[in-house]
């Protein structure tokens, strides 16, 4: 039986070194991988806007990297998905690095047509998870969430009462006054804003058009001023402002008077 | 007289025992400073606390059982310790196993490391050396009783 036993030890010996060894190289190895975060690329169309983040993952370890998945996911503050992307990589040898480009895409028109968005401040939550599997034997995720401000591009957006100015015996002056605050951090409010003035009969009585340039945190508080004809003018009427720019169309936003 | 016999009869004398204490004593150094090696390469995973007793347990068990198979070496229970050790290992795998999915969260992050199949690997190895130990007692046991029987039946 000595023998056995022998090639058994023998065998049991070797199992344990070659796992100890695995242990020892593989948790040495995980501190020798390197990610690194390049300059976030932006690139936008009429209809999409997409920041493409390059990740360079450095494995300067000894085993290989298999199954690499980067998924980020966006939701608003109900839990609607504004953008859902994932990169993957079958294989990272060792001593061999790899870029991702990771491609976030957000679809300006499906954003804009949220109202709330376009009025009100709010927090978007950015989901990040990254999976992979280690030495082809352990399977490893790394998962993290972040806030994300969204400010609002026509924060706090007020019409306030049409002033009216004799302008001759057929016409006055009307003047409304518009003020708002672009909250977001990551766009200019480029464009026009257009306001229609109806009367009670629904009669076009005047428009005119003034175009707005509102830097990010900056205000915008001014009045667009249009000639009506006094005839058609009456107590009661409605407002109608539009707002045209580079990203997002909003408009009829209808405000009675009188 | 043979020193199996000897131990049979329970004649442990403090010739024997001191230097096997002392040797015992040195083998279990020997595995603890392998413990601080080893566990150096951990530190960069100080973050996973809450596996620090388990582990911390198995190093305790795993020395205790280094000293005392040393202490009782050339005894039965050099063998019923080593079977233990084994059984030992297999049960603590076999229960780390279970929690295999390691999850760390730190404030806004989780951090999952699955060792389920490596945890596997160490239960087939605890396993191999159970059956080994269970071989070596059995052989010790037979070559007892051979050598005892050799004693007895010589003045015949």
């Amino acid at each position: 039986m000595n023998v056995p036993i022998r090639a058994l030890s023998w065998a049991t010996r070797f199992f344990w070194i070659m796992v100890l060894a695995f242990a020892v190289t593989c948790a040495y190895s995980v501190t020798l991988v390197r990610v690194n975060f390049g300059e976030p690329i932006l690139t936008s169309t009429e209809e999409d806007f997409t920041v493409t983040l390059p990740i360079i993952f450095d494995n300067k370890g000894y085993y290989n990297i298999a199954d690499f998945n980067v998924t980020t996911l966006i939701v608003d503050y109900e839990n609607r998905q504004i953008s859902k992307a994932a990169a993957y990589i079958a294989q990272i040898p060792p001593q061999n690095n790899a870029i991702i480009f990771h491609n976030v895409s957000f679809n300006v028109n499906e954003i804009m047509t949220r109202v709330d968005y376009l009025f009100d401040d709010s927090n978007f939550t950015l989901y990040g998870s990254i999976y992979l599997n280690y030495a082809n034997l352990i399977p490893f995720g790394f998962e993290a969430n972040a806030t994300i401000p969204w400010g609002a591009p026509l924060f706090n957006f007020t019409t306030d009462m049409p002033e009216y100015s004799a302008y001759n015996t057929t016409h006055l002056g009307v003047n409304v006054p518009i003020s708002f605050q672009n909250h977001s951090p990551y766009f200019t409010v480029t464009g026009t804003i257009r306001i229609e003035i109806f009367n009670d009969r629904n009669q076009l009585m005047g428009e005119d058009t003034a175009s707005i340039d509102v830097p990010s945190n900056a205000d915008y508080d001014n009045e667009i001023g249009m000639l009506v004809n006094a005839g058609m003018l009456t107590e009661r009427g409605q407002i109608r402002v539009y707002v045209e720019t580079e990203m997002f169309d909003y408009g009829p936003m209808v405000i009675n008077y009188g | 007289m043979d020193k199996v016999v000897k131990e049979k009869d329970g004649r442990f004398t403090m010739r024997i025992m001191i230097p096997r204490f002392f040797k015992a004593l040195f083998k279990t150094a020997i595995t603890y400073l392998l413990y601080v090696v080893f566990s150096s390469f951990l530190i960069p995973f100080e973050g996973f606390y809450d596996y620090q007793a388990l582990f911390t347990a198995l190093i305790v068990l795993f020395l205790f059982f280094v000293f005392v198979i040393e202490l009782a070496h050339g005894t039965v229970f050099q063998h019923i310790f080593s079977i233990a050790n084994s059984l030992m290992m297999v049960l603590y795998f076999s229960y780390v196993l279970n929690t295999g999915i390691i999850n760390v969260n730190i404030e806004q992050t989780n951090l999952m490391v699955d060792l389920r199949f490596f945890l596997a690997i160490l239960v087939l190895g605890s396993m191999l050396g159970f059956a080994k130990n269970m071989l070596k007692l059995l052989n010790w046991m037979n070559e007892r009783e051979e050598q005892w029987l050799r004693y007895q039946i010589k003045p015949l």
